[in-house]
């Protein structure tokens, strides 16, 4: 298992594409914050980070987990592709030893690279215009660890969806296509438990609901809504990390006896 | 049960019977493809939870769904024809159990109450002020809202977060549920049953029946009779035991007082004994059965015709007779552009209107104007400081003074005393556009809150104005915020307005004296309440008219 977790992580180093997506997702996640947070700032204040990254973070997370859908794609199901995992089977290797090696990869790496996307994408814009105190700096880094679980919770979702379809593109069509399901049912819907989706848990976790106090005379003081009921932390790490274990057993369970045609 | 649990129900029986006939054809041609369809059944179900919600009453098709999933672990035919067949009992047992329990779709009444208490207790500015005792509010309202929640009732939970709001006495504190039939349903609740006497109190402290139904005049009791007592006390004591009595909140206790005896009505058993004035001028008692009908209805067509007997659209010029017209302004807002820009010169374009409308009305020889803001909500700061200045006499006028926002800490800042450090005054420029002759009547009611006080606070240290109505204006003057809940909308006072004093504006302490006191309290006298109840007339109207005479 550890050779199989060496040439996983050499093999990451070496891969251009992967850089080009993190890059990518990172530039688009700065137009993006650009974008809406100048958009929403109005325009008797100056923009600022945390003015900017507490209206855009939703949009931002929801970027970040494309990467993270492609980042799983590549690690469980390129070797598919290529048959190394037919020949990994051949050589003499477990089947639990090459899940779980790829696993061991998959899951903090895409945690760490999604909160390093979002804590880049913050940085830039901070170093650009000044963090401006709208949100304090310690309630958006909670909002971040806080998110990790469901990011976590998603990851292990890919990495079920890569060991089904064995394509490197399947985790992100299939994200895409949850993604666009849940947008489409809560048109129409008033939408069910937020915690009943990754994507629906992260972006409740991220929201901050902005409002403002004002003077007759003096600018507006726009505030973002930090409250957050212990509740729903709670229920967000207990049901990430339940739904995570269940994905992973699924998912071993699938390969263990796969034919991997 | 809701159309989206029975679609549920039903998709997963047909998934228990697809997958329990597929295990045979899985058996003969094994494919790990085909555990995948033991997964479709979470699948589907998680898209359901999503449109509709999670419900433990539906915990019988959770578990077959997970039963049917176990499919996917192990292959074997028989254990898969068997969960299947668990499975669908499971999930048919899931049927009755959400038919007949009361914790079927329980709602999160005591979770909203929870959230909106601790956002609000963060907003509101007027905590020390108001020497508000927020444990004490949570300890006596929390209970409730999880009876509420347990009992599933709809209404209950918004006469509660209506008797919450009332405990600030502050007109700004008010919540809204998701639909408005439910706070009618609440007000009809709470108001009590219908014994066919609405009460009103005169200006010289009696009370008297307003409304009285047509089957109470066989016992002497009609409009204007007399009533001594309700259910054995006089009948402001008697309004205490009303529900709607609780749910209402008067900023300014001068207003609470106009409205004594109002609420009693509805409060009594199967009947309720009264004692009344007969037309002989004998006290006398009598029984007053039940009606159909809820006092509410009796009630709110009495209370429309004190408060609400206006006959004008909103910023229309009207005139009253050949020297006077009346100016109404419904709400604090002119059209969207101004709305959108709210700044002094936004309001220019307006105030120029005005200037030219009331120069057409003193050509036709009107000399004075009757401001009506009864029943005005409020709205924009700067329309105010617009009709303001419009009126007032030439020179500088103090209106309001800002107070000091710590970017910080993100609250308003105080000092060492924990009073509001001001931030410069707000002053406006008198146009004096009725000249030298003319005079101003600013009517007012206990509906005229927010931007109406601040109005009538202002206006009425102009030499050229009089303030005058039934009761003082509403006494809410701080700025407001609002809070999205999950049954509702809550808002409360959330930025501060101080005086030239430092001390907050208009907003009544825990002494409940709003200081927008107005000059004249018109006396709701029997004059007043023949005027009104039997000529159908604006007698608020009339008694400005009278007095510009």
């Amino acid at each position: 298992m550890k050779n199989i977790i060496k040439a996983q992580l050499y093999q990451l180093k070496s891969q251009r594409f992967l850089y080009i997506a993190f890059f990518g997702v990172l530039a688009l996640s700065l137009a993006m914050t650009y974008m809406i947070g100048v958009g929403s700032v109005p325009p008797e204040i100056e923009p600022t980070a945390s003015f900017m990254a507490s209206s855009a973070i939703s949009m931002i997370w929801l970027l970040v987990s494309f990467f993270t859908a492609i980042f799983t794609g590549y690690v469980c199901a390129s070797d598919f592709g290529d048959k190394t995992m037919n020949y990994e089977t051949m050589s003499g290797t477990l089947r639990k030893q090459s899940f779980f090696a790829r696993v061991i990869i998959t899951i903090p790496f895409s945690v760490l690279f999604s909160i390093a996307l979002i804590a880049a994408d913050v940085l830039i814009i901070t170093a650009l215009y000044g963090w401006g105190g709208y949100i304090p700096a310690k309630v958006f880094v909670f909002r971040l660890f806080i998110a990790a679980f469901p990011i976590m919770r998603m990851s292990c979702f890919l990495v079920l969806v890569s060991y089904i379809f064995k394509n490197v593109a399947a985790p992100l069509i299939v994200q895409y296509l949850v993604y666009i399901l849940i947008s489409l049912i809560s048109a129409f819907s008033a939408g069910g438990s937020p915690f009943l989706f990754a994507i629906t848990n992260i972006s409740y976790i991220g929201n901050f609901e902005l409002w403002a106090t004002f003077g007759l005379e003096t600018s507006s003081n726009y505030i973002f809504e930090t409250y957050i009921s212990s509740g729903d932390v709670i229920k967000t790490i207990a049901v990430s990390l339940i739904v995570s274990a269940a994905y992973i057993i699924v998912g071993y369970s699938f390969y263990h006896r796969d034919d991997l045609s | 049960m809701t159309y989206f649990d029975i679609i549920l129900v039903v998709l997963e029986l047909i998934m228990c019977i697809v997958l329990g006939y597929i295990s045979r054809i899985a058996e003969k041609s094994p494919s790990s493809k085909w555990k995948l369809l033991y997964l479709l059944p979470v699948v589907i179900c998680l898209l359901m939870s999503e449109i509709s919600v999670i419900d433990i009453c539906l915990s019988g098709v959770y578990i077959g769904v997970f039963l049917l999933a176990s499919g996917f672990f192990c292959e074997k035919r028989s254990f898969r024809v068997r969960n299947s067949v668990i499975s669908a009992v499971c999930i048919i047992a899931a049927v009755p159990i959400c038919m007949f329990s009361s914790l079927y779709h329980k709602e999160d009444y005591s979770g909203d109450f929870q959230k909106g208490f601790d956002i609000m207790k963060r907003r509101y500015v007027l905590t020390e002020h108001k020497e508000i005792d927020w444990d004490k509010l949570y300890d006596k309202y929390m209970p409730q809202f999880r009876k509420a929640e347990k009992d599933r009732d709809k209404v209950e939970n918004t006469i509660l977060w209506n008797c919450f709001c009332a405990e600030f006495h502050d007109g700004h504190v008010s919540f809204s549920p998701l639909k408005d039939e439910t706070i009618e349903k609440a007000c009809s609740r709470a108001s009590g049953s219908d014994y066919g006497i609405v009460i009103v109190r005169l200006s010289d402290g009696r009370f008297i029946a307003a409304d009285a139904d047509e089957t109470l005049e066989k016992l002497g009791i009609h409009r204007y009779t007399e009533i001594k007592s309700w259910d054995g006390m006089p009948p402001d004591e008697a309004d205490k035991k009303s529900r709607f009595y609780e749910m209402n909140s008067y900023a300014d206790i001068d207003n609470e007082k106009f409205y004594e005896g109002l609420f009693c009505g509805g409060t009594g058993g199967d009947s309720v004994e009264v004692e009344f004035v007969n037309d002989d001028g004998q006290t006398e008692k009598a029984v007053l059965p039940k009606l159909e009908g809820s006092y509410y209805d009796r009630a709110y067509k009495v209370m429309e015709k004190i408060d609400c007997n206006i006959r004008a659209g909103s910023f229309t010029f009207t005139k009253m007779n050949d020297t006077a017209a009346c100016l109404r302004i419904s709400m604090m807002m002119y059209d969207t552009e101004t709305q959108k820009l709210d700044d002094e010169a936004a309001y220019r374009k307006m105030k120029n209107e005005i200037k030219t409308q009331v120069e057409k009305l003193q050509a036709e020889g009107i000399k004075d104007i009757i401001i009506d803001i009864r029943n005005n909500g409020g709205g924009s700061g700067q329309l105010v400081k617009a009709v303001a200045s419009c009126f007032a006499p030439e020179g500088e006028h103090y209106y309001v003074t800002d107070a000091k926002w710590d970017t910080e800490q993100q609250i308003f800042s105080k000092d060492k005393d924990g009073k509001y450090i001001p931030d410069g005054d707000v002053t406006l420029k008198g146009e004096n556009i009725l000249g030298d002759d003319g005079r101003v009547v600013l009517l007012v009611n206990s509906y005229s809150g927010s931007a109406s006080d601040h109005l009538t606070m202002v206006m009425r240290e102009f030499e050229n104005t009089t303030v005058m109505g039934f009761t003082q204006p509403n006494g809410s003057a701080q700025g407001v915020s609002g809070i999205d809940l999950k049954y509702g909308s809550l808002s409360c006072s959330s930025s501060v307005m101080l005086d030239r004093n430092g001390d907050i504006f208009i907003d009544s302490g825990t002494e409940r004296q709003a200081s927008d006191d107005i000059d004249i309290i018109i006396p709701f006298d029997e004059k007043a309440a023949h005027a009104i109840f039997d000529d159908d007339k604006d007698y608020v109207m009339d008694y400005a008219l009278e007095y510009l005479k």
